[in-house]
């Protein structure tokens, strides 16, 4: 295999790289100006389940999600929503004036650039210039010990 | 081969009036986003083609020619951003990676916002920040969808760097878009593929990369080897010898069919073999690694002494090769299958000790290697019950993981933390930790029974294929799958029925 043993210069790794995947790590995305920087998980789920309804800055919420019985929709269910796609499509129809579906990455990133004060969830390796990707309990989703961070 | 269309096109570039100014001939060719091409500031257009002769020379594969066509174009143009960049990737000096990286840096403020995009890519990376890595990474892209080069770049990022297989396929396959017949587009998506186990996508792909560049031997290297991680032993055998034929001395080939026959229990051919190709190695440190390989032929036949006496005679050319991580290596592969638990003490202290020594490893290449020592203490420390060593390693990885971003780190604490766990029968606490890891052969072995216990026999019986048809041609899987194997066969499979919870 020339292209990864060659290119890999962290020569001692080339064994683990060739059989290693990484597990899925879901960023939490504002717009870049969005004064908010990090999150407890407790303020995430209270935003997420429309009980908090502002920013600090006074900014209403607006939470983007993908539909519920999408793998990207996966560890936020079961770690932030703990329940199943069922009931939060149920929530979903109660909250529908704070709630917007997308249904692609693309589309998931064209809101949170275009509709102030939205929050969303993408796959890390996806987000863009434009969005600000929020830390949870002080950390990034490529850091151990996040919380929307698994298989 | 269309890569060198590019080529021509910036050689033309030469031609223009000489009155031409600096400033317009860095604005050509394309206009900037919307165009096929990323804008490339120089103030010389033979550092330009240069420059990108490099990058064609890399997506080949051919890198001291990369780097040199690079080198000549600083010369021409000593303030030429992209290409100290591109050195600061491909060098393996750290010493020269930091000053080509310090060089970029200090001429960030002479080319367009995209090349300081293109900057922020690779230098934010060299810095473990991932976010604007990507950040980077994917505005570009965005800006450029049909710069075949960027999405080469970017789907090596995504595979080689974080082991995102199927983001870095997606990508591969829009520079495959552009350019159906783009060698190293190619040659990555057959990985990307294989990688996911998507071998029926793979094999067509790889034969087509052959189609492409039928003089070369890396194609025919690389099929070799997709065949060789299906189990597809013969065959490989067969396009290793393909490769060879092309090119006697080509050494990742010499070592592929090495790794095949020593994955194919020949283990006689395979050290023969392991010899052949330590002669043709491309540097020292690549002897060593693959000196390394040949000493696991002896755990492979269970012959332990004369592991021992391999696995020291790769330590000492490493240390002669002033590879301080290899080193390192070789004394804590040592003390994964000793026995005797004062012997694999000894080893493991080596191992540490020879990390403190003069030599080139860079400082993130030690802390892996460190992180690699501390899981190996862990995991024997948990293997005799000594569970309160255990748990203080595993504080200092902890410590080191903390710390860092890096993948390699980060992978040796989750398996550490579910290997204590797994001690401790915490199984669903193990079992997110594991996944971290989810295909190391001491890992997926642990989470075989994590699952079973778990009460996910789905799982567990995926994984145990999973496991059972791994043909990757390290130590660790020396070590765990031919007994894994064994005892499989042994055995009823592991419960086939599928839990509702077990989704």
């Amino acid at each position: 295999m020339k292209t990864f043993r060659l290119i890999i210069f962290g020569i001692i790794f080339v064994c683990v790289a060739e059989c290693m995947c990484a597990a899925k790590q879901m960023a939490v995305i504002v717009h870049k100006s969005n004064g908010a920087q990090d999150v407890t998980t407790a303020e995430l789920s209270k935003i997420f389940k429309c009980d908090t309804r502002k920013w600090a800055s006074g900014s209403a919420i607006t939470i983007v999600l993908r539909d519920p019985a999408t793998p990207e929709m996966e560890l936020l269910l079961s770690r932030i929503y703990k329940t199943n796609p069922e009931d939060l499509r149920n929530f979903i129809a109660q909250h529908h004036d704070n709630v917007v579906i997308v249904d692609s990455n693309e589309a998931m990133l064209n809101a949170i650039h275009t509709i102030p004060g939205a929050i969303g969830l993408i796959d890390v390796f996806r987000i863009d210039h434009e969005v600000k990707v929020l830390k949870i309990d002080g950390k990034l989703p490529v850091e151990y010990g996040y919380i929307l961070r698994g298989n | 081969m269309k890569n060198h269309l590019h080529v021509h096109r910036w050689v033309l570039l030469a031609l223009l009036p000489a009155a031409i100014t600096a400033a317009a001939a860095a604005q050509t060719p394309g206009t900037g986003a919307g165009s096929d091409r990323m804008l490339i500031t120089t103030s010389s257009p033979e550092a330009r083609a240069l420059f990108e002769q490099g990058i064609v020379a890399w997506e080949n594969l051919h890198i001291p020619q990369a780097l040199q066509c690079w080198q000549d174009a600083i010369k021409k143009d000593p303030n030429f951003l992209l290409a100290h960049l591109y050195i600061s990737e491909r060098i393996p000096d750290p010493d020269q990676q930091a000053a080509e990286r310090k060089k970029a840096l200090a001429l960030m403020d002479s080319v367009t916002p995209d090349e300081r995009l293109m900057a922020e890519w690779i230098l934010d990376e060299s810095r473990d920040d991932t976010i604007g890595t990507l950040a980077a990474m994917n505005e570009l892209l965005v800006r450029y969808p049909r710069d075949k080069h960027l999405y080469w770049f970017a789907a090596l990022t995504m595979g080689a760097n974080y082991h995102q297989w199927e983001r870095a396929a997606e990508l591969a396959e829009q520079a495959v878009r552009v350019d159906p017949d783009f060698a190293g587009a190619l040659n990555n998506l057959g990985y990307d593929y294989a990688f996911q186990g998507k071998f029926d996508q793979a094999f067509p792909v790889m034969r087509h990369y052959i189609e492409v560049l039928p003089t070369e031997p890396n194609p025919q290297d690389s099929y070799a080897e997709i065949l060789r991680m299906a189990g597809r032993f013969d065959e490989a055998v067969e396009h290793y010898h393909a490769s060879l034929k092309l090119e006697p001395n080509f050494g990742e080939s010499l070592l592929g069919l090495a790794d095949t026959y020593a994955l194919m229990g020949r283990e006689d051919d395979a050290r023969a073999q392991y010899e052949v190709a330590i002669q043709h190695a491309y540097t020292r440190a690549y002897a060593v690694q693959w000196k390394l390989k040949w000493a696991a032929t002896y755990l492979r036949e269970k012959r332990f002494s004369d592991a021992d006496a391999a696995f020291q005679s790769a330590a000492k050319m490493a240390h002669e090769s002033s590879v301080g991580g290899l080193e390192a290596e070789a004394y804590r592969t040592m003390a994964l299958y000793q026995t005797d638990e004062a012997a694999a003490a000894r080893w493991l202290q080596k191992a540490k000790e020879s990390l403190d020594h003069p030599h080139d490893t860079s400082q993130t290449a030690r802390q892996q290697q460190l992180a690699l020592i501390y899981r190996t203490s862990i995991y024997r420390a948990v293997q005799r019950g000594r569970m309160l060593e255990a748990e203080k390693t595993l504080e200092q990885l902890s410590k080191i993981a903390s710390a860092s971003h890096n993948p390699g780190i980060d992978v040796a604490f989750h398996a550490s933390a579910g290997t204590v766990l797994m001690a401790k029968r915490k199984w669903l606490e193990a079992i997110p930790h594991l996944e971290e890891d989810a295909n190391d052969p001491y890992s997926m072995e642990l989470l075989v029974n994590a699952y079973q216990k778990a009460g996910l026999p789905a799982k567990a019986e995926r994984t145990a294929k999973e496991l059972a048809a791994l043909n990757a041609p390290s130590v660790e899987q020396a070590l765990v799958v031919p007994e894994f194997r064994a005892k499989r066969n042994q055995k009823q499979p592991v419960n086939s029925a599928s839990s509702a919870a077990d989704k």
